[in-house]
């Protein structure tokens, strides 16, 4: 299933204010609180702490234990932390924490009792899903390589073209099966048209390509009439003999990386440059790195990616690069486009 | 902008492998089950037989996803199912089966031509053959992993997710009280048998699922605790006789039974550990055993609804395990099968692969699936073999 994201989100736009809760937070704060209001009884003294073993940034968890307090308080709840020495308070011990799928926060709560403090112990749960991983983005001194996710899926990606750009209204996906295009739709991307491709066969490592300038379509195995823009006239023909153009530059140091593929300049200061991923499998997590062209011993710029990069292709306007990468983390396959900014 | 400088990281590589798949090739597998047959099953499994036949039933299950392309939950094939992504070509029960790709495979041709697999081969051939590149995929135990991989061997492993737990077996005697157990269970050094007996490659369990999955393992305490188990053990009055059984072919489930007739004496728990007759679920006089719970599920959720008859029949806990628990329901499951200490967690291992150079695409399966061996290619390029064990047999 299709999971539309913003276009242009962007992995370095995570910052927020320390005591801002993400929306989609705001119920599960909610209830943890009035789990431990309830569990804690009349309003009265907590000796509240919070331990945090989760990937939340210092700021999110901090923004979560926040809004915690802040309800409880609003219960007429006086909240002591650390509790003081000899203290008899009822406390209550915050923990975020996590699994593969969402966030998992817990309040242990030990009602206020005798000297020996010993009551049995009360445990809150909630859950809320976890949000797009924020890793991603490293910045080098010579140039900067940002990356901006805008489709993540579960099916395979071939290939895929943002279209009517520079506004980019719509975004093709090429899938081994099928093109789909979608369209923007305040800020998020609706299903718009899509056909099915006719071939001979599924290839496991089947691939294909959207010109981004013709929104010509080459698919192993099919040949394919018409273009992405004009879907509906789109014809695609099993056994066709069309073939992928190669996406790969060898450079003269023979094979650095195992694709590679060129980026007109986009600093003043810096030529043109070549683009490489790794040489790993599909199993491995990934990088791409930026190199001179005309110096191509060292790299001058490094993006690390959670997953293998399988598809590597200029923009159409060639300063850019198309990305398709498996994020191991989630399964998830993700089109992203990258691009080049100089100094820091 | 100014953007003359240039940071060195690291240089060109002179010869990169391909990233490209490669078609063709012989993927020899070995492992330790040996399956007797490829029938479906004509009824389902006991939960104690499933306990019992745990690694025989999982390799079948391996097998049998590489031949259909769908396999129900309790090994069944359903009627429509279609061809898998292999077929047999070769099959001696219980100690040979060859396959080979299945071309019209609608999920796609596999990389590989063929797949052969050896059974009932012992840890120690395994990581030798594995050594000396004699096979290209077995698994290899967890508490071994450190060792092979220092030989050279190319490791993969799961999420830990395979329980070793300790049961009690019967409910009368020296185990009767619900004080004796909970005092063995509190003399156990979870720490000591991850740190020294796994190498570290696993967790200590408090819970009946791991962190990862769950989120609230912590919840559960790992810590030994033998002052409150010298307090039970005093409250008793005599010492319980324990008599703790171990599956003889395993040799993780032996030391984990000697650090805990270490850690019971200690606490003035009388234990001792013996093996189990093959085809017994507990030996004669025994009434504990160690036990291993293989998650079936990545979800919590879903893990916990298809171990519940097995947690039932270890925990005698009356448990009521809703179709689709929430966070809070998971925790309270968990809370109420470990009550009554009839059930003991102690560690978390995972599943340990060692795989031959020229492997490619091999990814340990997650928690649930199967051998993604239909997406394996071998590099023809690659082949080089690890550092033999001292006394390894030489190559013919």
């Amino acid at each position: 299933m299709a999971i539309p994201f913003l276009w242009l989100f962007c992995f370095s736009a995570r910052a927020q204010a320390p005591t801002q809760i993400p929306a989609q937070w705001s119920n599960a704060v909610r209830t943890l609180a009035d789990k431990i209001a309830a569990d804690a009884g009349s309003p009265s003294a907590l000796a509240m702490n919070l331990t945090d073993a989760s990937s939340l940034s210092a700021a999110d968890a901090s923004a979560v234990y926040d809004g915690v307090l802040a309800v409880l308080r609003a219960r007429r709840f006086s909240i002591v932390s650390p509790e003081p020495p000899g203290g008899r308070d009822t406390r209550v011990q915050v923990t975020l924490s996590e699994n593969a799928e969402t966030y998992i926060w817990t309040a242990e709560i030990w009602l206020a009792a005798g000297p020996d403090k010993s009551t049995e112990r009360q445990v809150a749960i909630v859950s809320t899903p976890r949000g797009a991983n924020a890793a991603g983005n490293e910045s080098l001194v010579a140039v900067t390589l940002n990356r901006k996710v805008i489709w993540t899926q579960a099916a395979k990606i071939l290939d895929f073209a943002p279209l009517n750009e520079p506004q980019t209204t719509e975004l093709a996906i090429l899938e081994g099966e099928r093109v789909v295009v979608y369209r923007a739709d305040g800020g998020n991307w609706r299903l718009d048209r899509a056909v099915p491709l006719f071939h001979s066969g599924v290839w496991r490592d089947m691939t294909g390509l959207i010109d981004p300038n013709t929104g010509n379509v080459s698919f192993f195995g099919a040949k394919c009439e018409g273009d992405v823009r004009h879907l509906e006239q789109l014809r695609c023909q099993a056994g066709g003999n069309a073939t992928v153009p190669a996406p790969v530059i060898t450079t003269p140091y023979g094979a650095p990386r195992a694709d590679t593929i060129a980026i007109g300049p986009a600093c003043a200061s810096v030529g043109p440059m070549l683009l490489g991923a790794g040489t790993g499998d599909w199993t491995q997590a990934d990088d791409l790195r930026a190199y001179e062209q005309n110096s191509q011993v060292h790299a001058i710029g490094q993006l690390d990616f959670t997953g293998p990069i399988l598809v590597l292709r200029a923009t159409a306007d060639g300063k850019s690069a198309r990305v398709v990468s498996r994020n191991l983390q989630t399964g998830m396959y993700e089109a992203s486009i990258v691009s080049i900014s100089c100094g820091n | 902008l100014a953007c003359a400088l240039v940071v060195t990281l690291a240089p060109m590589a002179q010869v990169a492998p391909s990233r490209h798949p490669q078609y063709g090739g012989t993927l020899r597998v070995e492992i330790d089950a040996t399956v007797i047959s490829l029938d479906p099953p004509t009824a389902p499994l006991s939960p104690s037989g499933a306990l019992l036949q745990a690694e025989a039933v999982a390799a079948k299950r391996e097998i049998e996803s590489l031949l259909y392309e769908k396999v129900n939950e309790d090994g069944t094939v359903p009627n429509a199912s279609a061809a898998g992504a292999f077929r047999i070509s070769e099959w001696q029960p219980g100690k040979h089966l060859t396959l080979v790709a299945n071309e019209n495979f609608a999920g796609g041709r596999p990389f590989v031509d063929s797949v052969e697999i050896e059974m009932g081969r012992a840890a120690r051939d395994r990581r030798v053959d594995l050594a000396l590149a004699r096979t290209d995929l077995a698994e290899i135990p967890p508490e071994e992993a450190r060792q092979a991989s220092s030989r050279g061997i190319r490791m993969t492993a799961s999420q830990p997710d395979q329980l070793i737990a300790l049961t009690f077996t019967d409910g009368t005697g020296a185990v009767q009280d619900v004080r004796a157990r909970e005092a063995l269970a509190d003399s156990i050094d979870r720490a000591t048998m991850v740190e020294f007996i796994l190498q570290k490659d696993g967790e200590a369990a408090g819970g009946l699922l791991p962190q990862w999955a769950s989120g609230t393992a912590f919840l559960f305490s790992t810590a030994a605790d033998p002052v409150h188990a010298k307090e039970l053990r005093a409250q008793i009055g005599t010492s319980p006789q324990i008599r703790l059984g171990y599956d003889s072919g395993d040799a993780l489930e032996e030391s984990i039974a000697e650090r805990i007739v270490v850690d019971a004496r200690e606490s003035g728990i009388s234990l001792t550990a013996g093996t189990i007759p093959p085809d017994r679920f507990v030996g004669p006089n025994q009434n504990a055993r160690l036990i291993r719970l293989a998650m079936p599920s990545a979800h919590a959720g879903a893990a916990l609804v298809s171990l519940a008859p097995t947690l039932e029949l270890v925990a005698k806990a009356g448990l009521a395990v809703p179709s689709d628990p929430d966070a809070e329901q998971i925790f309270a499951v968990q809370q109420a099968a470990l009550a009554g200490f009839r059930l003991v967690p102690l560690v978390w291992v995972p599943r340990v692969y060692g795989v031959s150079e020229r492997v490619r695409d091999w990814q340990a399966p997650a928690t649930g699936e199967r051998w993604p061996l239909a997406d394996v290619w071998l590099d023809a390029a690659s082949g080089v073999a690890g550092t033999p064990e001292p006394g390894a047999p030489k190559e013919k």
